[in-house]
């Protein structure tokens, strides 16, 4: 009876249950992290908005057809990391203005602290196949957070998220012929940028 | 190679630098999850408006939708119009039927502003 009030309430298409809504969300979790991580640089920054855009998505939309939650949470997420970029701002302004106002002090650091080891060393049979193609997945991130973020956003949507164009110019604000645009000039940007270090995509 | 094969390619390789995370943020993106998660639970307020049962389901939109704010703010200033119109509208009824009154009455009009005439009323009524 419940779930046939909840297929009218909705129209069509039936409301997500909370296991749904769980599995969506785990699904999408890791390429969420790594989405705003290109955006913002900032590993804790990153998990913040990821947190965030779980948080909005389950308190306003959980009643909403599980078909629907890609392009929600795409929304959210996109309009997330916006809000971090405006809170940064504002951040770093007031930052300036006190570091200004306060005698800088220097900080002693060992270098070595900030070298990231790789511990993937034993996870693959192969590890020369295993280090080669991790250095491919660095460069292709390092290639996307260059980007100019409306291009990155276009291309992610679009090709990781598998949104198609209509979803993606949704989920953007623009018009199709832009996501069109921005995802074209985006793969051909990586691809530059990896043929400059010598590797072909 | 066209674009869509070219992408095709940038994100496979993406999914493969996904897959394998560092497991300190797989833990943390978990534990996010399920934060997230206990909110799916959480029962509404009982004093709420009718319609705010819906609300955070979508439609007028969340906590926040300008319909819930303002719809209150306009049943009470609906509510105070209909208020004054009928309270204007009653003293003039009350002032046509003393009106009608006066004029139905055999005395005429200026009898109840002489003083003369009050002053026999009340003795007339002691007597």
């Amino acid at each position: 009876m419940i779930r046939c009030c909840l297929v009218l309430y909705s129209g069509t298409l039936p409301l997500a249950s909370y296991q749904e809504l769980s599995n969506f969300l785990a699904e999408v979790e890791r390429r969420a992290y790594k989405q705003s991580l290109f955006a913002v640089h900032d590993e804790h920054g990153a998990l913040d908005i990821v947190q965030d855009a779980m948080m909005k998505l389950t308190e306003k939309y959980s009643g909403k057809p599980v078909e629907e939650f890609p392009m929600l949470f795409q929304r959210i997420l996109q309009n997330t990391i916006r809000d971090y970029y405006r809170r940064q701002k504002v951040r770093s302004l007031w930052t300036t203005l006190l570091s200004s106002l306060v005698p800088h002090q220097e900080e002693e650091y060992d270098p070595l602290e900030t070298l990231e080891v790789a511990d993937d060393s034993n996870k693959h049979n192969r590890p020369a196949e295993a280090l080669e193609r991790s250095q491919v997945v660095k460069l292709i991130e390092q290639a996307l957070e260059n980007l100019p973020a409306r291009q990155r956003e276009a291309f992610l949507l679009r090709y990781w998220e598998e949104l198609d164009v209509s979803q993606t110019a949704a989920a953007m604000g623009c018009s199709e012929g832009s996501v069109k645009t921005h995802c074209s000039r985006a793969t051909h940007s990586v691809a530059a940028f990896l043929k400059s270090k010598g590797i072909e995509p | 190679m066209n674009d869509n094969n070219l992408a095709k390619k940038i994100i496979a390789h993406l999914d493969y630098g996904t897959s394998s995370l560092d497991g300190r943020l797989q833990y943390r993106l978990q534990a996010a999850r399920l934060h997230a998660l206990e909110a799916y639970a959480k029962p509404h307020h009982g004093f709420s408006l009718a319609w705010s049962s819906h609300a955070g389901k979508g439609g007028h939109g969340g906590a926040h939708s300008p319909f819930r704010i303002w719809a209150p703010l306009l049943v009470l200033v609906l509510g105070l119009m209909l208020v004054t119109y009928w309270q204007t509208t009653q003293q003039t009824n009350d002032v046509a039927e003393i009106d009608a009154h006066l004029l139905a009455e055999d005395l005429p009009i200026h009898a109840f502003t002489d003083n003369g005439f009050d002053a026999w009323l009340k003795g007339s009524s002691q007597q």
